[in-house]
């Protein structure tokens, strides 16, 4: 790979952190707290934190379309129409432009994309679970996929480092199968009818437990958090237009003013990184060449270490596109892994029902969190047909106004009992785990390119059996624990309408392993064969748990920084 | 509540993403397919204007709190028609108006309220409901509860909970206009 000369130091930095989602934002806070220079390049627009996020304050009446999707932006978004959420109006600029931003789908895939400083930290879900033991032994126990080179309690010091920083709001619930951390903030509030079943539940099935949601939200007095410029949730449940308040976690709110304070970053907007330069004489990547979405113009940065944060396709797509002597198929490909495994969570599987009584009972405040009722499938004795297991999260909740509009009646009686709270109902929704699958591909298409000159992502994957018999019991369980727990009307729900990416979880194509053979990344994430480049995004992890993973990310991303700070200082990556 | 609502509202509950309320703005969006005609040519005729007025308020009608028309949902209804709706669910949508019209003896506008009354409410009855009263029907509740007269009056409006909590059911606690 030829270096132009000119305006390389100009464009040299200790480090370069590609893309700034939430592991992106915690790899330039980290990096550059460790006195690292470093360059955060962002493809998309800069979103400044409160100025930019014009719809968090907004009345319903101050949106034309009150809430929902117009003609026009069904056009463009048109795979995000997939979603039945991303498009609407709050939140519709947070999310990409299908048009602008072509893939190619030998199968359908559900790709929920965030291009600007923030990425999906800030439309984020918010929660928040550590991953257990036997989550980083099961691939090796049951001959899956490949071994995690790293364990649990290689994660749980990491685990401690982030939620005290990023802020996580729940309950120690001393248990197995969901660790929890020792920094919490308060757990947020059970509302009547969610008190009443977790008792009914816990009681009719001793092994399930009925938990408060754990959310990235600053629920008390926290000093850390105040030190960021942040405030407590004041429960909107807003969040996805971005928060004021900075009530939740995201990159604006959190790492990206941490990182700043160094002065030793530098943000870089419409940067869109297309490859990795790897010298081959050198034996190393020396840095990125990028071009600027709006001008169109190439421009090379450089630096000693590169991490890669773009979002686990993103990042992948940018590794296949990365191409030298050494790593002739794309970097850290020898294992011919890159771009395979593709994983998610698999949800859009449960039950509601309603329930008759505690009409006095109301509650005040926008809870933007629900219950969570933790794996108890193929935990401890329990045995099924299929491996690995899922989680369900739900909530209760009184009917609104909002059931006029599918109610029978009209007039005066009808208009004045909607200005009072209806009956309550409460559902729960199963995420099961999704197995790694190497045929679950994605690959860059040999002629297409966008507007960039990217080659365009091409994705061939889909749910396999495991996660169709799994799915039964997401459906049957649910059914049967509201059923026996005094609910009336249960009804089951089974979208089969979505595909991978719906979870907004994907993951798994450059896989962290034990060696290059089976491998992408080693222990500390580093890209086989190019030890300066580190992952630390979806696209590391080896299989995927059945929780959210963005706190791993963070966990795995901070641990990562601190391999890489320490390696550079003994010379190990140079 | 229909099976996709179910799963829309439970897709949307989980994760913590959104909560209950939110959805009632996003659920019955835009459909997608049929014509692919979007908003520049779309008219509406006085007649199915007036209809359109004259229904929502029959729908919501001003009682202690502020009716449809008072809180603009006719002009929010032929604004979503055109902004949200393709060019086959325009129709559709005037084809049930002409049909209601019909029906009254070719002038819904001069008919009884009773009249008025029977007609609508044969439409809300049915058992398979037509297009577009069901569309009528989610437009009017819609419009209704975001406006500002809605939203303020008919609910109580919470702009900064500042916090989440059971509490009882005060007489005359009203739904919160979000949720």
């Amino acid at each position: 790979m030829e270096i132009t000369g000119t305006g390389q130091k100009a464009n040299t930095y200790d480090a370069i952190v590609v893309g700034s989602g939430i592991s992106g934002g915690w790899a330039a806070k980290e990096l550059c707290e460790k006195g690292m220079k470093v360059i955060m390049l962002e493809r998309g627009r800069d979103i400044k934190h409160i100025v930019d996020y014009p719809n968090a304050t907004k009345n319903p009446w101050d949106f034309p379309h009150r809430g929902r999707v117009d003609n026009k932006s069904a056009e463009e978004h048109f795979l995000g129409m997939r979603t039945g959420y991303t498009v609407n109006e709050p939140w519709r600029d947070m999310f990409e432009n299908d048009k602008a931003n072509p893939i190619i789908e030998k199968k359908p895939i559900d790709w929920i994309r965030g291009y600007h400083v923030g990425g999906r930290s800030l439309m984020w879900g918010r929660q928040s679970y550590r991953w257990n033991e036997r989550d980083f032994e099961a691939n090796a126990k049951e001959g899956v996929g490949t071994d995690w080179p790293i364990r649990y309690k290689d994660m749980a010091p990491w685990y401690d480092y982030v939620e005290k920083y990023a802020g996580i709001s729940g309950a120690k619930d001393n248990l197995d199968v969901l660790p929890h951390g020792e920094h919490y903030l308060p757990a947020m509030n059970m509302n009547a009818l969610e008190k009443d079943l977790k008792m009914r539940i816990e009681k009719e099935f001793p092994k399930r437990h009925f938990i408060m949601g754990r959310t990235a939200h600053i629920t008390g007095e926290s000093k850390i958090a105040y030190d960021q410029g942040r405030q407590q949730c004041q429960y909107r449940n807003r969040c996805m237009m971005g928060c004021p308040y900075g009530g939740y976690f995201s990159t604006q709110s959190s790492t990206l003013p941490a990182a700043v304070k160094t002065n030793n970053l530098t943000l870089r907007p419409d940067a869109i990184v297309q490859e990795v330069i790897f010298d081959d004489k050198l034996g190393k990547a020396v840095g990125v060449r990028v071009i600027d979405q709006n001008t169109l113009q190439s421009i090379e940065y450089f630096a000693k270490v590169i991490f890669l944060n773009a979002s686990a396709f993103a990042s992948t797509g940018i590794m296949l596109n990365s191409k030298s002597d050494r790593h002739p198929n794309g970097l850290g490909n020898e294992s011919d892994q890159l771009g395979r495994n593709i994983m998610d969570h698999h949800l859009g599987v449960g039950a509601r029902a309603e329930f008759d009584g505690m009409e006095d009972e109301y509650y005040i405040g926008r809870r933007a969190n629900g219950i969570y009722i933790p794996r108890y499938r193929n935990w401890a004795d329990d045995k099924r047909d299929y491996t690995r297991g899922f989680g369900y999260q739900g909530g209760a909740s009184r009917e609104e106004w909002s059931r006029g509009g599918h109610q029978e009646g009209i007039g005066a009686e009808f208009k004045d009992s909607l200005s009072y709270p209806g009956k309550w109902n409460f559902n729960i929704m199963g995420f099961g785990e999704v197995l790694p699958n190497p045929e679950n591909r994605m690959y860059l298409d040999a002629t297409q390119k966008d507007k960039w000159g990217m080659p365009l992502l091409t994705f061939d994957a889909e749910y396999g059996a495991n996660e169709k018999k799994m799915r039964i019991d997401m459906k049957n369980d649910a059914a049967e624990m509201l059923e026996k727990s005094g609910l009336k009307n249960v009804s089951t729900f089974d979208d089969e309408t979505k595909h991978l990416g719906i979870g907004i979880h994907e993951m798994g194509t450059a896989r962290m392993g034990t060696d290059a053979k089976n491998s992408c990344l080693n222990k500390n994430n580093q890209v086989w064969g190019a030890s300066n480049v580190f992952v630390t995004d979806g696209a590391a992890m080896a299989s995927a748990s059945c929780v959210n993973p963005s706190l791993t990310y963070m966990a795995l991303t901070a641990r990562a920084a601190e391999f890489a700070a320490n390696a550079l200082k003994k010379g190990d990556l140079a | 509540m229909n099976r996709r609502d179910a799963i829309a509202k439970s897709a949307l509950l989980m994760g913590g993403i959104l909560s209950a309320g939110t959805l009632a703005t996003i659920l019955e969006s835009c459909k997608t397919g049929g014509g692919s005609k979007v908003g520049k040519d779309f008219t509406i005729v006085p007649m199915h204007s007036e209809m359109i007025a004259e229904i929502a308020e029959m729908i919501l009608p001003k009682t202690s709190t502020p009716g449809a028309k008072e809180a603009k949902v006719p002009q929010f209804i032929e604004f979503m028609l055109k902004e949200c709706y393709k060019d086959d669910q325009q129709k559709a949508f005037f084809a049930g108006l002409d049909k209601l019209n019909d029906g009254a003896g070719g002038n819904f506008m001069k008919a009884s309220a009773e009249k008025k009354t029977e007609l609508l409410k044969a439409e809300d009855t049915a058992k398979e409901k037509s297009e577009f009263w069901k569309t009528m029907k989610d437009l009017t509740v819609l419009g209704y509860f975001t406006s500002e007269q809605g939203a303020t009056k008919a609910a109580e409006y919470l702009e900064v909970p500042g916090k989440y909590e059971g509490i009882k059911l005060a007489k005359g606690q009203k739904v919160w206009a979000m949720s």
